[in-house]
């Protein structure tokens, strides 16, 4: 998939290779910081569903938020919603081999443009392809797509170390 | 073994060794989740992923720390005989100063309304146990149906 990208036609950089570009995602997002990716918040939430299935606390939370001290409980039913779906919050492939959407429309775009992702692009700034991304990544997304275009990889990936 | 065992029977018959308090696995589990949620700052990522189709259940975020941070404090450090729990517990005060090991020994535990306020949560399990105690003795108890069945209906 990546043989078809092998020239930068904007900003060429030695550094930015298909193998140290695997975890940035075409849209600049970083597969490798992504809680999805690592699946440890997944892990640990489908294990307490199951622990609170084993010990039977999903048929006694209701009878046990009568109780003052059990008050919390009269939300159990919410608490499980979002247990569930932390639980199933986990990618099985990053990425640039497929993960995700199959239809994500910066990806395709990238795909048609021949490009690596959008901090190739010059329109990146004001791409309405990108929009529905921001309530993830907030100005975070532009800001990581403009360390890759004018500094690189590795500053990129320092700025993802520091949080 | 058995002494200890009879040690986690509680004054009303409930088993603290099957408690999930007792255990603290569910306590251990919530503690690592809020953990590992704080570390990846889930909290401001959940309100701005709470507004996309498909994550709208996370608009009750707020509601699942709520749990999940009681649940991490549903650890008991002591058993009901080491005083754990409730220090004003009716049925543990009425036994002390009757000076039984438990309600099992009591004439009149079937109709005690001491142990109503343990009903809603514990059912059934809480009188069986009771009469089991009454009629096996606490060796048989211990030795019979399987921890899980003692206190969780």
């Amino acid at each position: 998939m990546g043989k078809v990208f092998l020239i930068n036609q904007f900003h060429e950089r030695p550094m930015m290779t298909e193998e140290n570009i695997k975890f940035i995602a075409f849209c600049g997002l970083h597969c490798a910081s992504c809680p999805g990716h690592k699946g440890r918040i997944a892990n640990l939430a489908r294990d307490l569903r199951a622990e609170l299935t084993a010990e039977r606390i999903d048929d006694t939370a209701e009878a046990m938020s009568s109780e003052p001290a059990f008050e919390v409980f009269k939300n159990y039913g919410e608490f499980i919603r979002v247990l569930e779906m932390l639980s199933r919050m986990r990618c099985d492939k990053i990425c640039r081999e497929g993960g995700g959407n199959p239809q994500c429309v910066p990806r395709l775009c990238c795909y048609e443009k021949r490009i690596r992702g959008c901090w190739e692009c010059a329109e990146f700034e004001t791409c309405e392809k990108l929009d529905f991304l921001k309530p993830f990544a907030g100005n975070k997304l532009i800001e990581d797509l403009r360390t890759l275009r004018d500094k690189g990889v590795e500053a990129y990936i320092r700025g993802k170390s520091k949080g | 073994m058995l002494e200890e065992n009879a040690e986690l029977i509680g004054y009303c018959g409930l088993y603290c060794g099957d408690c999930p308090g007792y255990k603290g696995k569910i306590a251990d589990m919530a503690r690592d989740l809020v953990t590992e949620l704080a570390a990846e700052r889930f909290d401001e990522l959940s309100e701005l992923m709470s507004e996309v189709v498909g994550f709208e259940a996370l608009k009750d975020y707020s509601q699942c720390v709520q749990v999940l941070t009681f649940l991490e404090g549903l650890r008991c450090d002591k058993t009901c005989r080491e005083d754990c729990g409730n220090p004003a517990c009716g049925p543990r005060q009425c036994c002390r100063s009757l000076e039984i090991p438990g309600c099992w020994e009591c004439a009149e535990f079937e109709t005690c309304k001491k142990l109503d306020f343990l009903k809603p949560l514990h059912g059934e399990i809480l009188m069986n146990n009771l009469r089991k105690l009454r009629d096996l003795g606490v060796e048989d108890f211990l030795n019979g149906e399987g921890v899980s069945d003692k206190s969780i209906p």
